[in-house]
Parts: C-alpha cells; sequence; structure tokens
C-alpha cells in the first residue's frame, strides 16, 4: 500500500507547533509512512507463509529482522508497520504479492485492507508517556503492565484507536493509530495531555 | 465506570461496548411461517431475569455472547461464539 501524500496532522505541524521540553513526551507524526493490514479466513495461513514469523495470539506483536513490526489484532486480522530503516516497502510488497495469488486463483486468502488513508500514525516517546496517556484512556499502559510487544485496541479520548507497545531496548515508546478523519481533534487532545508534562510534537518520521 | 470482560481484550469499561439484543434463534427462511418469521424479527421475550445477548466491542468489532441479569445489571458471564452447535437462548 503506497503513503498517501499528506499526514492529516500536516497543516498543524506547522508554523507555531508546540515543541517538547524535555524528553517526558515527544510526539512524532508516522503518518506518511505506508501502512497495510490483513483480515478475513486464511490470512494467518497466508501471512505466514509471506514473512518469517506471526503473533502467536491476537493483541500481541512481534518484530521481523528488517524491523518491521507485525501486530495480530484478531484472530484473523493482521497490521503491518514497516521498520524505522526499511530500505524496501514491506507493505507494497505484500499488497503485490496478495494481488498476485489472488488473480492466479488461490482462495482463502483473507484481503487486503488499505490502512494509510483510514488511520493516522503516531508515535509517542518518552518517561511519562504511560502518566499522561492515562489521563486519556482507560487501559492500564504502565511500563510493568503493558509489556513490550502488547497490543490494547481500546478507546483514547472517546476515538478507537490502537495502542502497540514498541519492542525496544530505549525508553517507552507506544504507536497509536486512529481515526484518519478524527485527527485535529486528536491533535488537540495531545497538545493539552502533553502540556502538563512539557512535551509535543517533535515533527515528522523517526529519529 | 462499570467494566465488562471481553473475551478478546479483557476487562474494558462499559462505555467501549454495545448491546445488540438477546439471542434469537433464526427459523429456516425458506420454511418458516409469515407468523415465525415476523416474530424472529420483531419481537422479543424482554426477559426479567438473566438472558443472553450478543455485545460488540466497537474498537475491535468483535461480536461475542454475554449473560446478564436484566433486573440487577450485572454481568454474569462472557463467552466468544462457539465455533459450531447452537448458541443457546434466552427461555
Amino acid at each position: 500500500m503506497g503513503a498517501i501524500a499528506r499526514s492529516p496532522f500536516a497543516h498543524r505541524l506547522t508554523g507555531a507547533s508546540q515543541t517538547p521540553q524535555n524528553e517526558n513526551v515527544v510526539i512524532r507524526d508516522l503518518s506518511t509512512l505506508p501502512r497495510i493490514g490483513f483480515k478475513g479466513n486464511g490470512t494467518t495461513n497466508w501471512l505466514s507463509s509471506k514473512v518469517s514469523a506471526v503473533p502467536a495470539a491476537p493483541n500481541k506483536a512481534i518484530t521481523l529482522s528488517d524491523g518491521t513490526l507485525i501486530a495480530r489484532l484478531g484472530k484473523e486480522e493482521y497490521l503491518v508497520l514497516p521498520g524505522r530503516d526499511a530500505v524496501g516497502s514491506v507493505c507494497s510488497e505484500l499488497e503485490a504479492s496478495w494481488n498476485a495469488d489472488d488473480a492466479s486463483g488461490e482462495r482463502r486468502i483473507g484481503y487486503p485492507l488499505p490502512r494509510a488513508d483510514s488511520h493516522s500514525w503516531l508515535y509517542l516517546e518518552g518517561s511519562s508517556i504511560a502518566q499522561m496517556m492515562a489521563k486519556i484512556c482507560s487501559v492500564d499502559l504502565r511500563g510493568d503492565r503493558f509489556l513490550q510487544s502488547e497490543v490494547a485496541q481500546t478507546i483514547v479520548a472517546r476515538i478507537s484507536a490502537v495502542l502497540i507497545r514498541e519492542i525496544t531496548d530505549g525508553s517507552y515508546g507506544l504507536h497509536m493509530l486512529t481515526d484518519f478523519a478524527s485527527a485535529d481533534y486528536l491533535w488537540d487532545v495531545l497538545q493539552d495531555a502533553s502540556a502538563e508534562f512539557g512535551g509535543g510534537f517533535a515533527g515528522n518520521g523517526r529519529i | 465506570m462499570k467494566l465488562m470482560t471481553c473475551p478478546l481484550n479483557g476487562p474494558r469499561n462499559i462505555t467501549e461496548f454495545q448491546c445488540h439484543g438477546e439471542v434469537h434463534r433464526q427459523p429456516e427462511p425458506s420454511g418458516a411461517s409469515d407468523h415465525e418469521w415476523a416474530e424472529y424479527v420483531w419481537m422479543s421475550n424482554n426477559t426479567a431475569g438473566v438472558v443472553r445477548e450478543w455485545w460488540c466491542h466497537t474498537p475491535t468489532n468483535f461480536w461475542f455472547l454475554a449473560e446478564r441479569n436484566t433486573v440487577t445489571d450485572e454481568i454474569l458471564a462472557t463467552f466468544p461464539v462457539p465455533a459450531d452447535g447452537p448458541l443457546g437462548e434466552a427461555s
């Protein structure tokens, strides 16, 4: 799935963005990176034949050797996020692969779910992320309760969200994918919630 | 906040869920009389007591079954849809 041309946060990132004052809460906009999902009967078998591993249970994520993050959202539903330093595009490769298999008449391989234009994608990093999220989300996201590779599909600030704890040796990191069309609202919420910790938006892209 | 335990996602605020009414067994569409079909589509038992209901966890769109006491609003059990066999019905 190709990346979108413009982030839904783009118009808020220019000019008077709230920049982080410290390392407590740093929010990055990854919305312009590609992402794709697959769902439906047979998806687990199909995806397992295309990548080296898939998570063993729903609401778990794994990172492949090239940095690709695969989150299992249900028995037969997956979300694929490209890695930090991805050279190729795992998303477009998987989509092309699915199209080829579908065209060759394979059945029970699920179906692709375009995610680039349905979900915005933020990466939240820092020592106070769990504290900040406690203000807008009811799931306990503290570091010792919401472990690396865990996934929570829940409500954040009254909109549905997929939260994935990053698998890293570094500080606490959280991927947050929410409704694309609610991005403007979410920006205001996060600006308000992060201000207490001196946090803010550090532009787009990864470190 | 009232909590409900989703079979897929674990305990969550009740605001993450929607109730979709009591479980009915669908009569065979081709063989059912108009009366039976109308009964299935339009009527509910509205039981005062323990009923089996359809619920949906809206962030994941995960549908499951729950047993709830409609008098006390106590949720007694939640479980995924059985892979086969009957869903069970409110009496």
